[in-house]
């Protein structure tokens, strides 16, 4: 049996907010350490224009040389000291185990880092981190000096987490979805 | 509307959309898996699908565009949307929408990858192959790594009787992304070229992909179904659109299945309800035909004709809409003997339009019914030419052999179409068994 690689995951979004239509299916199929040749659409976010389009009120959003969104998601942060592994660029969910948790599981702050708790993403990647919020932000410009309170409204799971593993809550089952009813 | 909630419609939508529209598309595939278009009935089925919510996606999308409508991907994705509400309602309006925004797109950026495929799959559901195969083959020049684009350029092939092109395409969708889409044209091929076997193998490979989408599951259901169907076995056909039908409740394609399948169980009348419920919930000329068909059956000729009657309002309908059925209508009219002259010149021009084996195979349906049998048996021969294990062409072949006055070979075909499939048609396997007795 030969089998293909059909998708891959990182940091969250990556794929759907950052990679053009017309590469998605390539970024699917390659691999991290050939991640240099996707650099341009993390410098050149086709997102950040976007929200100049939707929201010219609350921007400019910087739309290019956008080396924070690289280091960040393809190196890790230098400045400050998080999650570095050195020059090579690479979609990886990087953690430093160096860095102790800060609360238990569930507890931790929603935005992670972008709201001053070093134990969340982008280092490593917990349940409760909100990562919509965060991504939103990041490309918002964040982390150059251009925050905004962007997000999806939806701040926590809608149900709790378990103690224990797997720690997320039971699925919905698939057969008696009532998410899509209209109810009177 | 507060600026927070913008931001939801315009990305986590995007985002939502991008996966359901450009993940998920799985009524691509050509052949009797076609799209397939038809008329509006909203109500239970519109409730249904609420649970996939792309009517909802159409307002946010729409929204979104209220406040950027130059923005590209918008105007492409709610064409996407658009397509996808013609499959789920059968409103043939929403092609005519879709086209709209999706030109709009490609006005604003001539080489936007997801308008050009986005108007490609439209050319598809309108049955305009040569379109299709046009924007498949731009969509293909930008991006030849976007997998969905041979999907798109193999459905149009196949239509347009290019065998060899379409299965070269379908196999480098299956190397790009091997998956639901992938194994359901795989399976297609199979089938087309008479390895059954393998064909189900694949259908069954795609069923196991599609586990967790209600509908694209439903969909898979009723293909491996047809398939068991057309090798006769009317109790595994059976079974797999009942498994549609707990997977996506009132699924009018099961239904449609159901119904035949129940005829050849011998239960007529829940046969016609089943039928009722399909056409209900989307008036579908096929569907409109098959329920007439068993209404006859039943020997309730008045209210078969006041259905054949309907479908000529739909055509109109769907033609309004750019949507070309003459090959349907050219089969309509010939099984049901209406104005058989002008068949034999619409199925020739169905036959120019789609060179397929099932054009070949209407035109030598039509030009038989006419009386024209010598030349029917060229293009018989031409739609077998694939040896596709199709129990409806062998009985054509049957009626041409008999009409030429080969006794032998038309037992020998009427023969074959039985065993394969007794049940193979309401209208033709009692004719084919009269035929051997």
């Amino acid at each position: 049996m030969k089998w293909a690689q059909v998708s891959r995951l990182g940091n969250p979004l990556i794929n759907e907010l950052l990679i053009p239509t017309q590469l998605k299916d390539k970024w699917n199929a390659s691999t991290p350490n050939n991640d240099k040749q996707f650099e341009q659409y993390y410098s050149n976010s086709v997102l950040a224009k976007l929200l100049n389009q939707l929201y010219p009120q609350f921007g400019p959003f910087q739309e290019t040389n956008r080396s924070d969104l690289v280091s960040v998601l393809l190196t890790g942060l230098k400045q400050p000291n998080l999650n570095y592994t050195g020059p090579a660029l690479a979609d990886e969910i990087r953690l430093n185990l160096g860095i102790a948790p800060t609360a238990a599981v569930g507890k931790g702050n929603r935005l992670g880092v972008l709201g001053g708790d070093l134990a969340g993403y982008p280092n490593g990647r917990r349940l409760e981190d909100d990562v919509i919020d965060i991504s939103e932000r990041a490309v918002g410009g964040a982390l150059i000096g251009h925050s905004l309170p962007l997000g999806d409204g939806v701040d926590a799971n809608d149900v709790p987490y378990m103690t224990t593993f797997p720690y997320e809550a039971d699925p919905f089952s698939g057969f008696e979805n009532t998410k899509g009813q209209q109810k009177p | 509307m507060t600026w927070r909630r913008l931001v939801l419609g315009a990305t986590a939508a995007t985002v939502a959309a991008v996966a359901a529209l450009l993940g998920g598309v799985i009524h691509g595939s050509a052949g009797r898996a076609a799209p397939r278009a038809g008329v509006a009935q909203p109500g239970a089925l519109a409730a249904e699908f609420a649970a996939s919510n792309t009517a909802t996606y159409v307002a946010q999308l729409q929204d979104a565009l209220r406040m950027a409508p130059a923005n590209v991907h918008g105007l492409g994705l709610l064409g996407l949307a658009y397509e996808q509400r013609a499959r789920e309602t059968g409103d043939p309006t929403y092609y005519t929408k879709a086209d709209g925004v999706l030109r709009r797109a490609l006005r604003l950026a001539p080489s936007d990858l997801i308008a050009t495929g986005g108007l490609g799959s439209l050319a598809l559901s309108r049955h305009r192959f040569r379109d299709a195969l046009t924007l498949g083959l731009r969509a293909r020049r930008l991006s030849p790594t976007t997998a969905q684009t041979y999907g798109l350029i193999g459905d149009a092939l196949l239509e347009l009787g290019q065998y060899g092109r379409a299965f070269a395409a379908f196999d480098r969708l299956a190397r790009l992304k091997p998956g639901l889409t992938a194994y359901a044209r795989v399976s297609y091929a199979r089938e087309l070229v008479g390895d059954y076997a393998g064909a189900t193998a694949a259908m069954k490979l795609a069923l196991g992909s599609a586990v967790g989408e209600r509908e694209a599951l439903a969909w898979t259901d009723v293909q491996l179904g047809k398939l068991y169907w057309s090798h006769g076995d009317v109790g595994a056909a059976a079974h797999e659109d009942r498994a549609a039908l707990l997977a996506f409740h009132g699924y009018p394609s099961a239904l449609d299945a159901l119904a035949v399948a129940e005829a050849a169980e011998g239960r007529l009348d829940a046969a016609i309800a089943s039928e009722r419920r399909a056409v209900d919930a989307i008036p579908l000329p096929q569907y409109v035909a098959t329920f007439g068909d068993l209404l006859a059956r039943a020997g309730r000729r008045h209210e078969a004709r006041r259905e054949y009657a309907l479908i000529g309002a739909i055509r109109k309908l769907l033609a309004a809409n750019g949507v070309r059925t003459d090959l349907e209508t050219a089969l309509f009219d010939v099984d049901h003997g209406v104005q058989l002259r002008d068949s034999v010149a619409l199925a020739r021009r169905a036959r120019a339009e789609r060179p397929s084996i099932d054009g070949d195979d209407v035109l030598a349906w039509a030009l038989m019914r006419s009386g024209r049998c010598g030349e029917a048996l060229v293009w018989s021969r031409h739609s077998l030419r694939l040896g596709t294990q199709d129990a409806l062409k062998f009985f054509h072949r049957g009626a041409i052999e008999r009409c030429l006055g080969n006794r032998t070979a038309a037992h020998a075909w009427l023969r074959r179409a039985l065993a394969l499939n007794p049940h193979f048609s309401l209208l033709w396997a009692p004719v084919a068994r009269r035929w051997l007795r």
